[in-house]
């Protein structure tokens, strides 16, 4: 039987999005968040997680201007390009991940899709029905800095 | 390591080295005629006056005064002082440069904010006094257009 690959994130508004599985550090309920001034509104506040400072993110708000609950956040790690060592971020979710298997198959070349994402989708697949978009984590988090 | 001054902003909090900080005078002695655009008053200090500003807890002008603004703090600039208002302000001793960087996905370019750091009362944001300045020259001119 085929071993669940990927977490599917439940970003309200009906808005969902995959990682990887290895990406998923932990899920933080309640969260202690800090709102840090003039910063984007998809990104407006950072939480302290083991001494780390970790940017956390609205998805529903940075791709379709909605607000989303801060009651969860997923944290995650990703790789930036010439680093060996992990960042983190983190994302607001509307309810806790499911773990999901993704193969080659439901793979799609929607452009459509990676358009709606605006750039945040490394690639898009088929699931139920619905496309779903996997997020690029780096570009997420590296902003326009 | 160097003292710091910590101004309550409302629920935010800003760290200034203790050299930008000159002096800290009373909000009542504040004139408000003819005062520059975004500015809310004249505070005197050192026999001239010198523009004062309001800000909010997300560092955006404010007007009129709050109640809880009591206190104006005079940061130190080549050509003077400028005033900015909070509710309280405190002394840091041995207080650390910031420690956290502002994550690159949260950057924008005009915030005076080079950091964060945390202190006894929670998150702090790190600015000094030429990066508000410049910030606040930038801000008044954008508020008196939108008022305009």
């Amino acid at each position: 039987m085929p071993e669940p690959n990927a977490w599917l994130l439940d970003l309200g508004h009906s808005m969902r999005a995959a990682i990887g599985s290895r990406e998923l550090v932990q899920i933080v309920e309640n969260p202690v968040l800090h709102a840090v001034p003039l910063t984007p509104d998809h990104a407006r506040h950072v939480l302290i997680w083991q001494k780390h400072l970790v940017p956390v993110i609205s998805l529903s708000m940075r791709v379709a201007a909605l607000a989303a609950d801060h009651s969860l956040v997923a944290l995650v790690a990703y790789q930036e390009v010439g680093h060996h060592v992990p960042k983190l971020g983190a994302a607001f979710l509307a309810s806790p991940p499911r773990r999901i298997e993704v193969s080659d198959a439901q793979a799609t070349a929607q452009d459509d899709c990676l358009a709606d994402w605006k750039g945040l989708a490394i690639s898009c697949f088929e699931r139920e029905g619905e496309l779903v978009p996997v997020l690029h984590l780096n570009r997420l988090f590296r902003g326009n800095r | 390591m160097r003292n710091a001054v910590l101004l309550k902003i409302g629920g935010m909090r800003l760290v200034l080295a203790q050299a930008d900080v000159r002096s800290l005078e009373s909000v009542m002695d504040i004139d408000p005629a003819d005062c520059p655009q975004g500015s809310v008053g004249w505070a005197p200090y050192a026999g001239q006056r010198w523009p004062a500003y309001c800000l909010g807890e997300g560092l955006l002008l404010l007007e009129p005064i709050p109640a809880a603004r009591r206190v104006c703090a005079l940061l130190a600039l080549p050509q003077g002082y400028l005033g900015v208002l909070c509710d309280e302000a405190r002394t840091l001793v041995d207080f650390q440069e910031a420690s956290f960087e502002i994550p690159a996905c949260m950057y924008v370019a005009q915030s005076p904010i080079s950091g964060l750091r945390m202190v006894e009362e929670g998150l702090a944001c790190v600015s000094d006094a030429g990066r508000l300045s410049a910030y606040l020259q930038q801000t008044s001119v954008v508020h008196n257009a939108e008022v305009l």
